[in-house]
């Protein structure tokens, strides 16, 4: 009996124990069937997201492709459109007073209303060759006659000076040839109608960048020629150094020999160089400049200018800087030299001297003749556009240079005397500003801004005969775009 | 004359302390003309643009240098003019 009692419940045990071993497989099964469907769940949505991202795939290669071809349609636009084109403007209004030796005023004149255009162009036609042009018209309003003055055949004058006619002139255009860039000391050869006018630091009281090769001090107007320019970044940073030579009076044009006057040549060696941490940006320029056969030029009179009446030097040193604590300021000195050649010629019908020379009125007279000039400015950049500025230059008697065709109604900078200058500019957006400034011009001397005849001092006795002072208030509006 | 060159040496003594942007520009690399000014807008607009030409990790004020340098310098903008410039 107690042997069938541990029978029955080795049995029991046993099924219970089979019991409990069934149940936990079914557990197991049951959690293994959940892990496989969670498994499931993964690969399908993998599949799916697969599959979406395919279609993204699909549509991002068909946008690149649309993108592709868009781009090379601007690309091909960029390619051929060879000439850049830019836009300069000014609209100007002044009102000139004179006064001459004797203190009296002539009739004043109406307020002389102006407007510069200048169309820009720049082409970059290979690595190492560049194109830059400037077509420009300056005219007086309502007037469109054409202009029979002798200033009219004066070529570095050419849409640089107000003319009576709406006539486009060609003020630059030159190649810029990058001769052997990858050499030690580049060389880039500057041909054609050059950079020469708006010069250093002209373009502070313009509140641009700077717009032309030379001191305005030294030079300023249209001008043909040859410029080499050399980089010595290698050697100095930020320097370079030009050698220039054009011809502004060629009397020879067209190949006849039937002229027995030289043209005049120009020759110039200039060494730009700038230092690091001075304002945004900056310029050291020193210069020597030779003019040789210096040409009379006094069209108007019959024949007389048909003689050279000698060789004129100018040198000189400039400092600018742009931008230092708002600041913009600059320092020009020049000295020029005149050599007489003791040619002379009558210009008595003009009310000049029968034997007038390169600043001479005297016949034979070889001596030299020195000048020299300053000129000091600086312009405050307020943060709400505002900006406000002052010059001063002071020329002595025999300072003469070739500021023949400067942005400048009065060509204050060829002053005999002394010239103060200051204005207030407001800049309307970054492409244009309006500035209303006030010149006033004392001459010590005759004959600012001529080469010709014996620079006097101006004294009473002169009477209407010549201009002591000139005073302009003008307002502009400057368009560079 | 002296106030004149006391006020300059003032001038160059104020701006030592400042770096310019001309030459922030020049150690990060970052030419101005590769981008005209309203796409340098558009880099100061956004971190991650600054990043990618190293601006962000500049001060506020080094910023504000380089950005004024750059979008006056950028591929619009006035450029100087000069012969074999």
């Amino acid at each position: 009996m107690k042997k069938n009692s541990i029978l029955i419940s080795i049995a029991t045990a046993a099924i219970l124990s089979s019991s409990a071993c069934g149940s936990d497989l079914d557990a197991r099964i049951a959690k293994l069937e959940q892990m496989v469907l969670a498994q499931q769940q993964i690969i399908n949505d993998l599949k799916k997201d697969s599959l979406q991202k395919k279609e993204m795939t699909d549509t991002l290669e068909s946008d690149f492709e649309e993108l592709d071809e868009r781009l090379e349609t601007v690309e091909t636009k960029s390619l051929t459109d060879k000439i850049q084109l830019g836009l300069g403007m000014r609209v100007e209004a002044n009102s000139v007073n004179t006064t001459y030796a004797d203190g009296s005023n002539p009739a004043v004149e109406d307020t002389i209303w102006r407007t510069k255009l200048n169309i820009n162009m720049k082409a970059k036609i290979d690595e190492n060759l560049k194109f830059t042009g400037r077509l420009s018209s300056y005219k007086n309003w309502g007037d469109s006659n054409t202009d029979t003055s002798a200033y009219a055949t004066i070529d570095s004058r050419q849409g640089r000076t107000p003319d009576n006619s709406s006539a486009i002139y060609l003020e630059r255009a030159y190649l810029d040839w990058s001769m052997n860039p990858k050499s030690y000391i580049p060389v880039t050869m500057t041909l054609g109608r050059q950079p020469s006018s708006d010069g250093p630091s002209y373009q502070i009281k313009e509140g641009m960048t700077r717009k032309g090769t030379y001191d305005a001090l030294a030079f300023d107007g249209a001008a043909d020629g040859i410029v080499f320019t050399a980089n010595l970044n290698k050697m100095i940073q930020s320097t370079s150094a030009r050698i220039a030579y054009g011809t502004p009076s060629n009397t020879s044009n067209n190949g006849s020999a039937t002229s027995t006057v030289e043209d005049t040549k120009v020759t110039g060696i200039f060494v730009d160089t700038s230092f690091d941490g001075i304002g945004s940006d900056n310029l050291v320029q020193v210069y020597h400049v030779m003019a040789k056969d210096f040409n009379a030029d006094s069209s108007g009179v019959s024949g007389a200018n048909d003689i050279n009446v000698g060789d004129f030097d100018v040198s000189g040193l400039m400092f600018e800087v742009s931008d230092l604590n708002n600041f913009d300021f600059f320092v020009h000195y020049a000295r020029s030299l005149a050599k007489p050649n003791g040619k002379t010629m009558d210009m008595s019908t003009m009310g000049g001297s029968p034997t007038t020379g390169l600043l001479t009125s005297s016949a034979n007279d070889t001596d030299d003749k020195s000048g020299h000039a300053i000129w000091l400015g600086a312009r405050y950049n307020f943060v709400n556009d505002w900006s406000v500025g002052a010059e001063y230059n002071k020329g002595s008697q025999n300072w003469f240079s070739f500021t023949y065709a400067p942005n400048d109604p009065l060509n204050k900078l060829s002053t005999r005397g002394t010239a103060t200058e200051v204005y207030v500019s407001k800049a309307i957006n970054k492409y244009a500003n309006i500035r209303l400034g006030y010149v006033d011009i004392d001459y010590d001397y005759t004959g600012s801004g001529q080469h010709l005849g014996t620079p006097m001092a101006i004294t009473s006795a002169l009477g209407t005969n010549v201009i002591k002072e000139k005073q302009n208030t003008y307002l502009t509006f400057n368009v560079l775009f | 004359m002296k106030k004149i060159i006391v006020f300059v040496s003032l001038l160059f003594a104020i701006n030592s302390f400042a770096t310019d942007g001309k030459t922030l520009a020049k150690q990060l690399g970052i030419g101005a003309s590769s981008k005209a000014s309203s796409q340098w807008e558009r880099v100061f607009k956004k971190t991650k643009k600054m990043k990618k030409f190293g601006i962000d990790t500049l001060s506020d004020a080094d910023k504000a240098e380089l950005k004024k340098y750059l979008i006056s310098h950028a591929a619009d903008s006035d450029t100087p003019e000069a012969a074999g410039m």
